[in-house]
């Protein structure tokens, strides 16, 4: 035994805290890491650290210094205070409360000074990150096994949500008829953003066949019957719909015989392993032959269908047949039968096993709103109320005008609901229906009293609780001094504030209102608002990136470090960076949304798209006028024109967001090969995009001669300003063009195809604007859209032709007319067009059929303006219109062009079938192609070619040269004509029939010897002044 | 040498003691990310072996589970009480209650008890706060859709309470009526409770992170 005191107090300590006694434990790891409890109850016994002692230092080992101070301050434990079981409980709760921690506890050790070292030890929480999944079956989706597993992007992962998503998904497998799914998972953490990704291994297996199908009830089919109706055949894949489709084909099998009664259901769907097959059986009743029948008023079968709604429910009840009469009741008000009333009632055979169901209609007399007066009203004037009533006067569109007593509740309710809105709560309105109008018999005057009371206007607005955000910066409200008060416009502001505080970091904030009466009817209103905690933006982890450089990605960004934690920035960065057309799929989302702290991390999950895409189609174009294939007709002719497409784009090339693109199309009249490179962001501005395109054309849409272009541009498109949804508004564009130009198989006068016969060479720089105020590009009803482009061709340049262009459009679209609830208005179009080309140094403009100097050249055929066809002139085929050639009559285009384009586009009207997807318009369109820009001037007022002109001697040789210039095609051609546009989901199918007023005439000329070449006149021709078209999207 | 010999034990296994830390609490559940600690733990085990005068080492781990679901049932129940309306107990009531808890302890008994298991008079006060408010809760919530008619008070009488008084004379049923609707009502709540609390847990987020005291499956999240 030792002697001395000292050593006795050691030994007696060391004996004390042997391992295996209570006060020396050393942290073991049970199976899933956690630390086993300390002995005693449950907390152990304290005996180096005590409460009541001075805290000497508060730890967070293996954290950051910038989340220790964090820490620190949350636990709001300080070196120098007591260590209290209170503050310490405190402590642990607020940390918990992060959500960053799967496990906490708190460690003590003494200090030299006797003092409580605290350390908070923990480990910390995972959250989910990217979900994926190999091995889906295509049915379901890799998108539907995702979803079902229910693992959300940023929430805690836990072992509990794994399980849960296992068993989810082998549900989901088993309900697509895969039984012998088997799933495995994978799951990889990253120990720097606290994600972990779980990757989901499928093999489905073989799906599960229909097995036996057994029947129970009376179905009145045999099983074979009925396996057929249901699709059940034994050996057919089991997929999700199996069961539910098969219900609903039986049940309309035996609609359709009238059994609206008849209960159909799968009483037992039993898999069998052994076959991997699926047993069903179906218990049918089929219920009495129902009969639905009107009597007292005669109506069409489609009328009934469409009225009752058991026919488009496929059912039979109270609820629907109810309606039924309701429908029928307002459709006979509809037609004027103002006092119709519509019983219902059901008669039973049962020997027969039939039930009737029967609609008694009384019509009463038919009558006619003659007069709809609304009196007593200040505040809103007639053309303001109007317009939302549904009870209508007599009118073109309704004969009778429309009206029942539903109908005037509802308009009644309306209106009085746009006054509350505006401050008068006591608005009273009287409605009074009077028959025999003015001795009229039915004629019906529906007249409205408003009595509109006293207006309630907001007295003061005050706005309590917004401790950090001034009252300056919220957005405008509705409600405000002497304004009008209403509930309504109180719970808009409520959105108005709610949206700018969740935009702003508060996730939290909540809003009330009160009202106080105050004299001279007002009211004085407050808004509390409770800010709640403010979020920050910690970190920002992006995560799926593989090919895509990260600058492209941080430049749409649209949250930093530091930042309010807004869902608005959220939102913007998930809509930036789908806009970017790299990416399949964007997620964002908080990390640990439900802990308390105040920065979080935000989560931007990215999918790359498929690098490679390849498009292929088929199509055709039909319209008169049409050029055909070593054709000799100068008018062209109708016909179909097939079109076969194929392109190949590459995405995100060398992940700087830049797109290679091939298409090609090819057609009967047209082959084309295009290579482009398109660099959005040119020097990291959003306004600037580089494209450089090289393409081959070989285009027959002229009947005068086959073109082929080869060309090289290089664009770059500066966006100027853009509408509040982002897009362009204005766009400048700046370009080159190289190009050599080829015009072949020329039907023109013999001595002009040698010289236009030649391959040119034209550079030309070129500009353009284009500022768009339309309200829809596909549809528009309102706005502008204005165009100019200039460009000019010089041998400076590298071209073989010296020539200036310029081309300007200006369109404008007017609604008119009134609207109402169920009918748009009217939309009045123009649009006018004027293209000028000027010669200069060699190159010159002439006539068709006049000669040229060798020295000199002319702007190649393909360069020159050209007009005709349902994108431009309805009166003429493609291309058709301006000068011709003497001799061959094929047009030969010009220096100068005017087109002018006026529409009258309907509202749809509601059409049986079509409904309101047809629409109509009529048109005129006037204009023409000139040789030059002098005779474009002279023409605008000439109304009617100079046809006598044209004609000379019949059967007298025809004189080229001076007298070619004879027939004069400077004049404005005018068409008038009816389009039908068919709405579709990829814009409206257009045809326009359209009629010349004063068609083209031109010279007949036929070739009377070859050597020397000489001709005769044999008479003129005209150009049919009828023509079709048939495309895609509105003319203009 | 056997000084020098102790003092090389001591540095051995001594340094080690006075450097290793000792876990003073940690943390052992969390009910929707509220925190459930092994101190609240401990304090409910010793309370509720006071109020059953259980010793202390008789503790099993059956009582040491039931004490933590308590607790986690204390969790949700508390939860619910933010956005409810009831009327919460006041210090007349509290104090009355602890008397009440005192005169069934027994006065002797009762100083000496609270020192033998731990806990001070301050925290029964807290306990019993805690189960007053959270019955009223219970009560406002659960009793409102709870209905005794007629038929159901007749036949309690008839088959319950008659035979257990006999063969004392039974109160007329007029009489007996308000008190055995009352005892019925409490029988329907306590009924509802459990599957009241039962859905607060499938719908709450519960981890338990002592591995052998993990709920049944299917319970929280």
């Amino acid at each position: 035994m030792p002697k001395t005191g000292l050593a006795r107090v050691l030994l007696a300590l060391v004996v004390a805290c042997w391992p295996g006694s209570e006060c020396l434990w050393s942290h073991s790891q049970t199976s899933d890491g956690a630390s086993p409890l300390p002995p005693g109850l449950v907390a152990g016994k304290r005996s180096a650290c005590s409460y009541g002692q001075v805290i000497e230092a508060v730890n967070f080992p293996d954290m950051t210094p910038e989340d220790q101070n964090l820490l620190a301050e949350l636990a709001g434990l300080r070196p120098g205070e007591r260590l209290e079981l209170d503050g310490l409980q405190q402590a642990e709760r607020a940390l918990a409360a992060t959500g960053r921690f799967a496990e906490l506890s708190v460690e003590c050790e003494r200090s030299n000074q006797g003092r409580a070292l605290l350390s908070f030890v923990s480990r910390p929480n995972f959250f989910i990150g990217r979900v994926s999944v190999e091995g889906a079956p295509g049915r379901p989706t890799q998108s539907q096994i995702v979803n079902a597993s229910k693992l959300q992007l940023g929430e805690l992962f836990t072992r509990e949500r794994v399980d849960r998503a296992l068993a989810n998904i082998a549900r989901l497998m088993r309900e697509n008829g895969y039984y012998h799914a088997s799933l495995a998972h994978y799951e990889r953490q990253h120990e720097e953003t606290h994600q972990v990704e779980v990757a989901f291994q499928l093999r489905a297996g073989d799906p599960a066949r229909v097995g036996k199908v057994s029947l129970q009830g009376s179905s009145l089919f045999s099983r074979g019957q009925i396996e057929d109706i249901a699709h059940l055949h034994p050996g057919r894949a089991v997929t999700a719909q199996t069961s539910s489709d098969a219900i609903e084909r039986i049940r309309k099998k035996y609609q359709k015989q009238n059994r609206w009664l008849a209960e159909v259901s799968i009483v037992r769907a039993d898999y069998v392993p052994a076959r991997n097959s699926v047993d069903y059986t179906l218990d049918i009743e089929t219920g009495p032959l129902v009969e639905i029948r009107v009597e007292g008023f005669r109506l069409t079968k489609g009328v009934v269908r469409r009225n009752v709604p058991v026919y488009e429910e496929n059912a039979l009840d109270d609820d629907l047949l109810n309606e039924g009469r309701r429908n029928l009741l307002s459709y006979m008000e509809s037609r004027g039968y103002f006092d119709a009333s519509v019983d219902l009632r059901r008669e039973s055979d049962t020997p027969r096993s039939l039930l009737r169901v029967i609609y008694q209609i009384a019509p009463g007399e038919k009558h006619k709103v003659a007069k709809v007066e609304i009196s007593g009203n200040k505040y809103f004037r007639d053309e303001e109320l109007r317009p939302g009533m549904q009870v209508q006067e007599a009118s073109l569109v309704l004969p009778h005008g429309r009206f029942s007593q539903a109908l005037l509740r509802s308009d009644v309710r309306d209106i009085e609901n746009k006054y509350h809105a505006n401050g008068f709560t006591n608005v009273k309105i009287d409605s009074e229906v009077t028959d025999d109008y003015r001795g009229v018999k039915n004629q019906l005057a529906v007249r409205m009293h408003v009595e509109e009371g006293p207006q309630t206007l907001v007295g003061s607005l005050s706005i309590m609780g917004n401790e950090t955000q001034p009252t300056e910066s919220f957005p405008p409200l509705n409600t405000q001094p002497n304004q009008p008060f209403s509930d309504f416009n109180i719970a808009q502001d409520r959105d108005i504030l709610l949206n700018y505080y969740f935009n702003s970091g508060f996730p939290e904030a909540t809003f009330e209102a009160s009202a106080q009466p105050a004299p001279n009817n007002r009211m004085d209103v407050v808004f509390h608002i409770h800010e709640g905690q403010r979020r920050y933006v910690d970190r920002v982890l992006v995560a799926g990136r593989e090919y895509t450089r990260a600058y492209v990605i941080d430049r749409e960004l649209e949250m930093k470090r530091g930042d309010p934690l807004s869902q608005g920035d959220l939102l913007g960065t998930q809509q930036k960076l789908y806009d970017l057309g790299i990416f399949s799929q964007v997620d964002t989302a908080v990390q640990n949304p439900e802990g308390v702290e105040q920065r979080k991390n935000v989560l931007v999950q990215l999918e790359e798209s498929k690098r490679y895409t390849f498009n292929y189609g088929l199509g055709f174009e039909f319209q008169t006028g049409q050029p055909s294939i070593n054709g000799k007709q100068p008018l062209g002719s109708a016909g179909l024109s097939p079109l076969v497409s194929f392109d190949v784009t590459r995405l995100n090339f060398r992940g700087r967001d830049h797109t290679i693109t091939f298409t090609s199309r090819v057609g009967r009249l047209q082959q084309r090969g295009l290579l482009s490179y398109e660099a959005p962001r040119w020097f990291n501005n959003p306004n600037w995009k580089l494209t450089f395109t090289a393409f081959f054309d070989h285009t027959l849409d002229v009947a005068t001669f086959t073109s082929q272009r080869l060309e090289g541009s290089s664009q770059a498109e500066q966006v100027i300003s853009r509408k509040a949804d982002g897009s362009s508004s204005a766009v400048i564009d700046y370009r080159f063009n190289y190009r050599l130009v080829k015009a072949s198989n020329l039907e023109i006068v013999p001595q002009e195809i040698p010289l236009l016969s030649q391959p040119v060479r034209v550079g030309e720089p070129a500009i353009g604007y284009i500022r768009n105020h339309r309200d829809n590009d596909l549809d528009t009803t309102r706005g502008s859209y204005y165009t100019v482009d200039a460009g000019v061709a010089a041998s400076y340049f590298g071209s073989q032709a010296d020539f200036s262009r310029l081309l300007v459009l200006n369109s404008t679209y007017h609604p008119f007319g009134k609207q109402t609830k169920s009918t748009k208005q009217f939309v009045f179009a123009r649009s006018t067009r004027v293209g000028l080309e000027n010669t200069f140094a060699n190159t010159v403009s002439i006539q068709p059929g006049e000669s040229v100097p060798g020295y000199l050249t002319l702007i190649p055929l393909p360069e020159r303006f050209f007009m005709g066809g349902g994108n431009s002139h309805r009166g003429f085929g493609l291309n058709q219109a301006g000068p011709r050639d003497p001799i061959t009559g094929f047009p030969t285009g010009g220096s100068a062009l005017f087109l002018n384009n006026l529409e009258v586009r309907f509202p749809p009207p509601n059409l049986p079938f079509f409904q309101d997807n047809m629409t109509f318009a009529v048109f005129h369109d006037m204009g023409n192609v000139f040789s030059d820009g002098s005779h474009m001037l002279e023409s605008l007022l000439r109304w009617h070619q100079n046809k006598p002109l044209c004609a000379q001697t019949l059967n007298s040789a025809f004189q080229l040269g001076a007298s070619a210039a004879l027939c004069n095609y400077n004049y404005i051609s005018h068409a008038i004509g009816l389009g039908v546009r068919y709405k579709t989901p990829v814009g409206p199918v257009r045809f326009d029939f359209g009629y010349n007023l004063n068609p083209t005439v031109y010279p007949g000329v036929i070739q009377v010897s070859s050597s020397p070449v000489s001709y005769q006149f044999v008479g003129t021709k005209q150009a049919s002044p009828f023509n079709i078209y048939f495309s895609i999207g509105q003319t203009f | 040498m056997l000084h020098r010999a102790l003092i090389a034990v001591l540095f051995f296994f001594g340094v080690p003691l006075v450097r290793a830390g000792e876990v003073l609490d940690r943390l052992v559940a969390t009910v929707n990310g509220h925190a459930v600690l092994a101190s609240d733990w401990e304090e409910e085990l010793r309370y509720e072996s006071f109020m059953a005068k259980r010793p202390l080492e008789n503790l099993t781990a059956e009582d040491r589970s039931r004490a933590l679901d308590h607790l986690i049932d204390q969790e949700l129940v508390v939860e619910q009480m933010h956005s409810a309306e009831f009327k919460t107990a006041t210090g007349e009531e509290i104090e009355r209650q602890l008397v009440a808890r005192r005169n069934l302890y027994g006065e002797d008994s009762w100083s000496s008890g609270l020192r033998n298991y731990g806990i001070s008079e301050a925290e029964v006060c807290r306990h019993i706060e805690l189960e007053l408010n959270q019955w009223r809760l219970v009560e406002a919530r659960l009793r409102p859709a709870i209905e005794v008619d007629g038929a159901a008070i007749e036949s309690y009488y008839r088959e319950e309470l008659v035979p257990k008084i006999a063969p004392a004379p039974p109160p007329p049923l007029a009489a007996a009526a308000p008190t055995i609707r009352e005892l019925l009502i409490e029988k329907k709540i306590n009924q509802s409770l459990d599957s009241w609390l039962q859905n607060l847990r499938s719908q709450a987020q519960i981890r338990v992170l002592i591995p052998e005291f993990l709920p049944a499956p299917g319970e929280g999240q």
